[in-house]
Order: C-alpha cells, then sequence, then structure tokens
C-alpha cells in the first residue's frame, strides 16, 4: 500500500497515470453506462431497431444522403438496423458516448488540462443519453453528436499549425459541411472552435466568429430553401424530434454543454495543483456531480412508453410469458396494456380460462378504441397485431400500413405482416414488393426470401398453417371492416371459420364483457356452444346460467356442468346474504368470485 | 506525355460511354422481356432516355443497340441488364427520329459471342409533350401518413423538385392541385388537417383562403380552371371511406353529399346554380370546356344511408352552359353519358382542342382510384360517341388522367405495376382519339427505382414550365396567415 503510495507520489509514475487516465476513465464510463443502458433500457434499443428499415440499395443511401443531417442518419440507419441483436443497442450507445467524451477531451489536449479533470467530458454525454432515451428524438442526433466533436477534435490536431486565414477559411468550410451532413447537432463544432480560440489567445481568434455566421447564414439559406420548417429547429435538437411533438429543452444541454466544459476544464487548469489527493479528491467531486446529474435527468423519463416498447418487443419475440409475468402491464388499469395482457393470454390459449385473473375494465380491455388516439403508432402497431391474430386480415393490413408509413423510417414488423396480409388475399405483385424491399435488408432478407414460395401459389399459401388458416377466416361478400365494431367481425369469422379459436375467444370475451343478457342470449343463438367450444369454458357456462337462471335444465343442455349450477346457487346466496348484512358487496364476494363471470357483471371490473 | 494521356482518357471515356464494340455474331430468335414495358410504345420526341432493364431473369453481359434516323448507339448494360441511356445521345437520337421509329436491339453475350434478341421499336411522335409533369406523393394507404408533398418532375430529364412538402407544415394533408391550361405561374391547392385552407398562387403572390362556409356542405374540393383564369369550379364534399374485410378494391371512399360550386378569384366569392345544388343529386368533378362556356360535371340521384348503399350511386356525365361575363349558368343541364344502374363517370376531362373529352369509367360511386374496374373512355363531343381507350386500359385500375398543351399526350393514373401503387402512364393521343400503347414516367434504374418507390403518383397533371413557387413562402404563408374567408354570393341562374 505505502509502496503504491510512493510510486503515485513520484512524478514520472504520475505523468505515465495521467497519460492513461483519460482511457482509463473512458473504459469505465463505457462499462457503467454499458450496465446501466442493458439493465433499464433494452427494450428501448429493439424498438429503436423496429422504427427503420435499412435498404442496401443505391435509391436509398442516396435518398437518406442528400436530406440535412444525410450522413449522421446513414451512419445511424446502419448501425440501429443492429439493435435487434441482444446488448449490441446498448453496446454500441455506450461506446457512442464513451467515445465522444474521450474525443473531446482530444479536442482539448493543447491546453494541457489535468488529466483528472477528465471526467468534465463526460457532462455532455450524460446530457445527450438523457436526450436519446426519449424514444421520440432520433438516434441521429447521437451519431451527429459523435461525429461533430470528431470534426472538432480532428480540426484542433491540425488547425494549430495553420496561420490565420487559412484556420479561419478551413472552419467556416467545415463548419457548413458539418451542418449539412450531420444537422444542427454541428453547432457543437464552431462553438467549440471558437471558445477554444479564444480561451487559447489564438491570433485574430475574434475572426472566428465567422465560423458562427456561416452556421446562420446557411440556416437561414436552408430554411428559405424550404428545407428546415423553422430558424430554431434548424438550430437545435428539435430537428431530430418526432415532427408532431416538442422535444424538451434540456435534450440541447449536451450541446451548450461542449463549450462550457471547455471554458470550465481551461479555468480550472490554472489552479495547478500538484497534490495527487486534492486531484482525485476533485475528480471524485465531477464523478459525484455527473451521478448526481444522471440520476436527476433519469427521473424524467416516461416510464409508461418504455412499458410499452417492453410489450412491443414481446410480441415480435413472442414472449407471452414475459408479458404475463410483468407486473407492470398484469396490474395497470390502462386498457392498452390490457390489450397485451388479453393478446398473451389468448396465444397462451388460456384468455377464457384465466380472464378474469386479470384485470379488465370494459371491452377496451381487449381492444383499446379510443378515437383520439387512433393515429398513434404505438396503439395501430398492437391493433394490428390483435387483428392478425384474431384473423381480421382487412383490419389487420389497414393498421400494419398506416404503422408502417407513419414512421419515419419504416417498421420491419409491419412490412413482414403486409408481405403476409397480402399473400393471404392473394395480391401477389405487391407482397413481392415488400418482400424484395426486406431482401435488401441485414436483419429479415432470409424470411423474406423464405417467403417466396408463397408468390403465386394458392395451393402453397392453403397448406401453410398460418396463411391457410387466415385465408380460411376471409368472410365471403364485401363486408366493411369495423363498421358496427370488432365484435361483430369476430362473429363473421367465428361462422366462416369455427376453428378459429382466437377470434372465438375473443369473441366469447367480447360477449362477456359487454355484460348483456341480451348478447349472450343472441351468443348462444349464433352458435352451439358445446360443437363450438368442445368443453365449454367455465366463464361461458357461468355467462349461460345468468341468461337462463330459470331454466337451468336448458343450461345442462348448453354445456353447463352441474359445478357450475351449484356454484351459481352458492353465489346467489352469499350475495343476498351479503346485502342482508348491509355488507359492502364488493369486498363481500370479491376474494372467492373476483375471477368469476358474475362477479364482473354486477361490478363491471374485477 | 500530357497530351497522350488525355487521349487515352478521352478514348477510354468514349468507350465506357458507348458500351464498347459490339459485333453481333448471331441471333437468339427470342424475345427479351423488359422492364418497363416499352416495346412499341409511342414517345414524345422531347422525353427522357427510357432506361429499361432485362426482366427475364436471364444474366450475364449485356449491350443495347439503339438506331433512330442516321445514328446509332450502343449502351453497355450493368451486371443487372439495366442500361443507362446517356442524355445528350438520346436527345440526338430522338430528334433524328421525330415521326418515325427507334430501334432497340439487346444483345447477350454468350460464350464469347454476342447474341442478339429480336429488336423492337419506339414510335417518336411528331408533337411534343409538355416539359413538366407535377402530381402528388402520398403512400397509397387509409388514415394515416407521414410524409407527402406536391413535386414537379422534369420530363425532358430524370430531375425532381418539390413544389411543396408536409414536412414544413405540420406534416399535414395537401391535395388537388392545379393549373390553369397548364400555366405554371398560377396554382391551387388544399392542405387539410392542420394549417388548413386553400392555397392560390398567381406569380410570385400567395393567398390563402378559407372556404367553407355556411351555406356549403364542406370546403371547396376538386378544382378546375376556367381558361380565362378568373374561375374555379370546384365540388363540395362530405366525403368518407371504410375498407373492407375481404376485397380486391381494400377500400371504398363515397359521398355523402355534394355541390359543385365556382369561384371567383377576383371577388372572393363563390357562387353556384341550383342545378349544381340540388338535394336530389350528388354533382361533383366539374370542368370547364375550352372555350370556357361549358361546365362539365358527373351527378348521381342522392343516396342516403351510406356506406350501406354506396353501391346505389352511379354518376353521369352532365353539362350546363356558362357565361363568365355575367357569372351565370344554363337554365337546363344535359346528361351526355347516362351511367344507369350499372356504371359511374368521374373525372371528365376535355382536351384543349375541344373535340375530345376523356373520363373515367366504372361501376358506381365517385372515387375511382379504389376501382379495380375503372378504366378510361374517351369520347367524340361533336358526336357524343363514346369509346373505351383500349390500348391505354389495363386490367387494373386507371383513374385521374390530364390532357397535353397539344390535345397529343394523356397522361393517367394507373395501378397495373403491382395492384397497389399508382404510377403515371403517357399515351399517345392520335387526331382520331384513339389512345396508343402507353408508357411509364422514366427513371433511372426503373426497376429498382419502383420496386422501392413506397409512395403513389396522385393526380398527373403535365404542366407547360416549371412552378417556381418557393416551398418555405407556400408554407410560412398557410402556416402563419389566418387566410381570407371566402363568401357565398348566392345561386346564379
Amino acid at each position: 500500500m505505502s509502496c503504491s503510495v510512493e510510486m503515485l507520489n513520484n512524478p514520472e509514475s504520475m505523468s505515465r497515470i495521467e497519460k492513461f487516465l483519460p482511457g482509463l476513465f473512458s473504459v469505465a464510463f463505457f462499462l457503467v453506462l454499458l450496465i446501466f443502458l442493458q439493465t433499464s433500457r433494452e427494450f428501448l434499443f429493439y424498438a429503436r431497431e423496429q422504427q427503420q428499415l435499412f435498404i442496401y440499395s443505391w435509391h436509398f443511401f442516396q435518398d437518406r444522403y442528400f436530406e440535412i443531417g444525410g450522413f449522421a442518419s446513414l451512419f445511424s440507419l446502419f448501425l440501429v438496423q443492429f439493435f435487434s441483436v441482444p446488448c449490441f443497442g446498448s453496446a454500441v450507445t455506450a461506446a457512442l458516448c464513451s467515445l465522444s467524451a474521450f474525443l473531446l477531451w482530444r479536442a482539448l489536449r493543447k491546453n494541457e488540462p489535468s488529466a483528472w479533470l477528465f471526467p468534465l467530458c463526460l457532462f455532455p454525454a450524460i446530457f445527450h443519453i438523457h436526450a436519446v432515451n426519449d424514444f421520440y428524438l432520433d438516434y441521429s442526433c447521437l451519431t451527429g453528436f459523435l461525429l461533430a466533436i470528431a470534426f472538432l477534435s480532428a480540426y484542433q490536431s491540425f488547425a494549430y499549425r495553420l496561420g490565420s486565414p487559412a484556420r479561419i477559411i478551413s472552419c467556416v468550410i467545415a463548419t457548413v459541411a458539418s451542418y449539412l451532413l450531420l444537422g444542427p447537432v454541428s453547432v457543437i463544432f464552431p462553438l467549440g472552435v471558437v471558445v477554444l480560440d479564444f480561451i487559447g489567445k489564438r491570433p485574430k481568434a475574434y475572426l472566428q466568429l465567422f465560423s458562427l455566421l456561416g452556421l446562420v447564414v446557411t440556416a437561414i439559406v436552408l430554411l428559405k430553401l424550404g428545407k428546415i420548417e423553422t430558424f430554431f429547429k434548424g438550430l437545435s435538437c428539435d430537428f431530430y424530434y418526432e415532427p408532431l411533438l416538442n422535444g424538451r429543452i434540456v435534450y440541447n444541454a449536451s450541446v451548450i454543454c461542449v463549450p462550457v466544459v471547455i471554458m470550465v476544464v481551461f479555468l480550472l487548469r490554472r489552479l495547478s495543483v500538484k497534490s495527487l489527493s486534492v486531484n482525485v479528491i476533485a475528480s471524485c467531486a465531477v464523478v459525484l456531480v455527473l451521478c448526481v446529474t444522471a440520476v436527476t435527468l433519469s427521473k424524467h423519463e416516461n416510464k409508461d412508453i418504455y412499458k410499452a416498447l417492453r410489450l412491443q418487443h414481446d410480441v415480435i419475440t413472442s414472449d407471452w410469458d414475459d408479458i404475463l409475468d410483468f407486473r407492470g402491464a398484469t396490474d395497470s388499469r390502462n386498457y392498452f396494456f390490457m390489450n397485451f395482457v388479453n393478446l398473451a393470454l389468448s396465444h397462451e390459449n388460456l384468455l377464457l380460462e384465466n380472464l378474469f385473473r386479470y384485470r379488465q375494465g370494459s371491452s377496451s380491455s381487449l381492444l383499446y378504441d379510443a378515437a383520439g388516439e387512433a393515429f398513434n403508432p404505438q396503439i395501430t402497431i398492437l391493433r394490428a397485431n390483435v387483428y392478425y391474430w384474431l384473423g381480421c386480415v382487412g383490419s389487420a393490413q389497414n393498421q400494419a400500413f398506416d404503422s408502417f408509413v407513419s414512421s419515419k423510417h419504416g417498421n420491419p414488423s409491419m412490412l413482414q405482416m403486409l408481405v403476409k396480409t397480402n399473400l393471404i388475399f392473394g395480391s401477389y405483385d405487391v407482397a413481392e414488393k415488400y418482400i424484395k424491399i426486406l431482401e435488401k435488408t441485414w436483419a429479415y432478407r432470409r424470411w423474406a426470401s423464405s417467403q417466396r414460395r408463397f408468390l403465386h401459389d394458392d395451393a402453397a399459401i392453403d397448406s401453410d398453417p398460418e396463411l391457410g388458416g387466415k385465408r380460411r377466416d376471409l368472410p365471403d361478400g364485401d363486408a366493411f371492416a369495423l363498421i358496427d365494431g370488432i365484435y361483430s367481425n369476430l362473429l363473421r369469422i367465428v361462422e366462416k371459420n369455427p376453428g378459429n379459436a382466437a377470434a372465438r375467444d375473443y369473441a366469447a370475451a367480447c360477449m362477456l364483457m359487454s355484460r348483456s343478457k341480451d348478447a349472450i342470449i343472441d351468443f348462444l343463438g349464433r352458435f352451439q356452444v358445446k360443437d363450438l367450444f368442445g368443453v365449454v369454458p367455465a366463464l361461458v357456462q357461468q355467462a349461460v346460467v345468468v341468461a337462463y337462471e330459470n331454466d337451468l335444465e336448458y343450461c345442462r343442455s348448453l354445456g353447463v356442468s352441474d359445478k357450475t349450477v351449484g356454484e351459481y346457487k352458492e353465489f346467489k346466496n352469499r350475495y343476498k346474504e351479503a346485502r342482508m348484512r348491509n355488507q359492502d358487496l364488493r369486498s363481500a364476494l370479491k376474494s372467492r368470485y373476483r375471477d368469476t363471470f358474475w362477479y364482473y357483471y354486477i361490478f363491471g371490473d374485477n | 506525355m500530357r497530351k497522350i494521356i488525355i487521349l487515352l482518357s478521352v478514348l477510354l471515356l468514349i468507350c465506357s460511354c458507348s458500351g464498347g464494340n459490339v459485333r453481333v455474331s448471331g441471333s437468339l430468335n427470342e424475345d427479351a422481356t423488359i422492364y418497363p414495358e416499352y416495346k412499341d410504345v409511342t414517345i414524345p420526341p422531347n422525353i427522357a432516355p427510357l432506361d429499361f432493364c432485362v426482366a427475364d431473369g436471364a444474366s450475364g453481359k449485356f449491350s443495347l443497340l439503339i438506331e433512330g434516323g442516321d445514328l446509332r448507339m450502343a449502351v453497355r448494360g450493368d451486371g443487372g441488364g439495366n442500361f443507362e441511356i446517356p442524355e445528350k445521345r438520346w436527345r440526338n437520337v430522338l430528334s433524328a427520329s421525330r415521326g418515325k421509329d427507334i430501334s432497340f436491339t439487346i444483345c447477350r453475350y454468350d460464350d464469347g459471342k454476342w447474341m442478339s434478341y429480336d429488336p423492337f421499336v419506339m414510335h417518336v411522335a411528331e408533337e411534343e409533350i409538355d416539359p413538366y409533369l407535377a402530381y402528388r406523393l402520398i403512400p397509397p394507404g387509409y388514415g394515416l401518413w407521414r410524409k407527402m408533398g406536391i413535386y414537379q418532375r422534369n420530363l425532358e430529364t430524370y430531375a425532381e423538385s418539390p413544389i411543396v412538402e408536409n414536412e414544413l407544415t405540420d406534416n399535414n394533408c395537401m391535395n388537388c392541385h392545379s393549373f390553369p391550361n397548364r400555366n405554371p405561374s398560377k396554382m391551387v391547392l388544399h392542405m387539410r388537417a392542420k394549417n388548413a385552407g386553400t392555397l392560390l398562387m398567381d406569380g410570385n403572390s400567395l393567398e390563402k383562403l378559407n372556404t367553407k362556409t355556411p351555406e356549403t356542405i364542406s370546403a371547396l374540393v376538386y378544382p378546375y380552371w376556367h381558361p380565362s383564369e378568373r374561375f374555379i369550379a370546384f365540388s363540395n364534399n362530405s366525403t368518407a371511406q371504410s375498407f373492407f374485410m375481404n376485397h380486391p378494391n381494400r377500400i371504398e371512399v363515397f359521398d355523402s353529399n355534394s355541390d359543385v360550386v365556382v369561384y371567383d378569384v377576383e371577388r372572393h366569392e363563390i357562387f353556384s346554380s341550383p342545378l349544381l345544388k340540388s338535394k336530389d343529386s350528388f354533382e361533383t368533378f366539374p370542368a370547364f370546356s375550352p372555350d370556357g362556356k361549358s361546365l362539365y360535371f358527373c351527378s348521381s340521384a342522392a343516396v342516403d344511408s351510406m356506406p350501406a348503399r354506396y353501391k346505389e350511386a352511379h354518376y353521369s356525365l352532365c353539362r350546363i352552359d356558362f357565361d363568365p361575363e355575367s357569372r351565370s349558368f344554363g337554365s337546363k343541364a344535359d346528361t351526355l353519358y347516362s351511367a344507369g344502374d350499372s356504371l359511374s363517370v368521374s373525372f371528365p376531362r376535355v382536351s384543349p382542342d375541344g373535340r375530345f373529352l376523356v373520363f373515367t369509367r366504372h361501376h358506381f360511386g365517385n372515387f375511382s382510384i379504389w376501382h379495380k374496374d375503372a378504366d378510361l373512355w374517351g369520347m367524340e363531343l361533336r358526336s357524343g360517341q363514346a369509346h373505351p381507350l383500349e390500348e391505354a386500359n389495363s386490367n387494373d385500375v386507371e383513374s385521374y388522367h390530364s390532357w397535353s398543351s397539344n390535345s397529343r399526350w394523356l397522361v393517367f393514373s394507373s395501378r397495373r405495376g403491382d395492384g397497389l401503387y399508382t404510377r403515371p402512364y403517357f399515351s399517345y393521343m392520335d387526331s382520331s382519339g384513339k389512345a396508343h400503347k402507353p408508357f411509364l414516367l422514366p427513371q433511372r434504374r426503373p426497376k429498382e427505382y419502383y420496386d422501392e418507390q413506397m409512395f403513389s403518383y396522385n393526380i398527373p397533371e403535365l404542366v407547360a414550365g416549371k412552378v417556381k413557387a418557393g416551398k418555405h413562402a407556400i408554407s410560412s404563408l398557410m402556416r402563419k396567415d389566418p387566410g381570407t374567408d371566402v363568401v357565398f354570393s348566392g345561386d346564379a341562374q
């Protein structure tokens, strides 16, 4: 111990340590960030991968590259296509952030700051990681951020050799170029150069203000050309944000933070401290402030959106158990989350068995249908998945198409669904068009090629369990979808294809949740429930008893067991008893009957 | 030395452009399948190179020999069988072939020899086409979109530029761009949802209009300019849509009410006639005659309980007199093409020479773009005889169409490519009103382009020049200006 202290007090050893400190800090930051992102933001990366298609084609490159910030956008699209690989998104994001801190430090090294101050360079990355944790901020904001700092670092590595005119002209050119290539986050570059030249007392540093002027002029010209919407967007991270929403102003903190960090590092450099302990304490203090900042920022994140992203990933990966084990969904009173739970129950063939073991509200628990949110892609994606599972192929296609076109760079799982729905409908040319696009992607090309066997081959589709089954669900005639609500569509599908267990169970669940005797009687009139279900599920038996409680023999003929009849009698007795005692009916019946249709029928939720 | 290097470079360049020395050793005696299908099409003498590719799955080295007039050129295909025809040399071949044919011979390199497929021709018309095409690019969907815009394409080159894009106007909906007599300095278009209003452009002057009045059933919808450029006929429509559970048409768009009105650009007034605004019928798709004395429109007996009775709306082609001086209409409307109870007409468009009218014919309703049975029909106005434009039609949808200034070209939208994504096709219309085999809007690497294009070309309109209005000016006006309220001045006689 004493040996190592001595070593640290040795100026040569100290200098060697300081040489490696930025690298060590960067690696440590990378590891901490990786663990943080992987444990708390994993599903954000999967969701980002679902927000785009990276197509290996000349037209795709051309279209993306010639946008403002096109290079950062292409770089981002390229990286994000691999985010479906576990850990990759966290690792890349942590690496980009750590690298940005390290490059910022490299840009400062001409001012010879103490290596112990390196943690200050992590502040912009901390603010930026907070911003890109917002699902609605495009990932190109992060790649642009890194590349802008790389520009700054590269510029600093050679600019000091140049005379004033060359230095200033090259900076103005680099400012305009970085703006066009990276977008508004590139403002970091001229800001950093101006501050560094001023504090470094470079000759004619004031002339570097021309680069800022160049930036403003570029933004104005692009505004006048109609390439950017507003001046504010043209110079802020709002440029990368979902168009109809407003990004938080704090998302620009990383950009502002860069010149601030440069100035703080410069000021602290003057306090030339030789003592190791003071340096360590200063470093620890910065790290502490960094941690507090990170924790404070993380409190402002929207947890419901993250929950939704996790559930969407579970749907894509068919991880139904995870949905049913996820308390955030199963304990929620939010219809949107309940939809996921019921979809998972249906996939596990447990919908009618366990319907009321999970929280249910109205029939919106089965399919969220809030008109005001009809155009929210999160909802259209969920609906597409529910409709497709139920065999409402037209509605699924509609929602999948809307979800695909409302996403800035497309949505691969929705495009896959469009391939399948078009195959089911026999629209082979459109299906082939989508297959060709998916074949030009990294992650979906194999799947896409595997679908080619269905093109123009009705027999292959008919014999496929998934596509053939859905094709058998298609109703005859030219009925409109959803014009009378999902329930009527489900009834048509079940009538056409009684073997569709998902549609059958959802239809029965809709009937139960309607809490209407008429609906139960109508359902029993349409279908021979014994034939439809084989063994009539307990919940349906309970509904039959409610509808025909005065004719228990008839109930028995519909498949109601003696056990159910007995339980119903007992339920009624308890109900009457509780009423006579003026007890709270909900609490009196909840513990024993919460899972039954009878409880839901009376109270409307469970 | 320097001169030798330059000379060698020039030679190399010539060789690479010309496709090298192709000596055809024999014939394969077979037809090459190409995409787009350009064989035997009639093309204007000012069209951009009609690049195409060999689409029969054959691989290997390909060359293309083009002969027109006294000129010959060879184009080397790339690995995917795409031929990129150099623009300048193509123009020379075109101008040498006016009124004649251009011959194309595709050659495949087999066993060290160039073997030729059967040659095919394109017919070059004498008459040019207007140099610009304006269209909306929109995903062919139902309810949601993110990006859409109105664009213009120089038909003599491949240059495409936006007129206005919704990224600057909060991703709203924009539609129904229209020009008077293909004049690029005047234009009208609508924006819906956010920043809603009608944009009227006149040179550098832009105006935003709020066109919903208490007396009309909706804001202004389908436009058509009067040749005097003082009036624009519009429809007012109460439109909704429903999509099918299982139907090749996917979706049905229907009106539950509609009228036709005329907007006076100078007075900011709209006016109509009881014959265009009847409660007992739906009137829509107005179009003025080139002399401005007639207004054509489509009319169906009113149908209630939409969408349940959507198949019962059958629109006939009608005409009414219009006097621009007195802003008055005739006292009766003539039915030029009766739809009966099994047909429907939409988008009547009269050729600028006033001889022909082309309309879209389908079985019912008015939103023909979602009707697989929709075809183009022509009518000789003097005789009133209608006939299908057989060469232009396909088994899939043909719908919106517009004429060139010289009445010799018709551009129309069709879904024949893949059944969903609408593409613009151009058909030569000869002096007898017959359509010739159409060609698809040329693109560089067309197979790749159209395979990856996820937008439909909507409302293709030929324009005589480039629209110069700035995107920024338009979007600023639509975002910030409250707009001028249009008033309804009553029913003219």
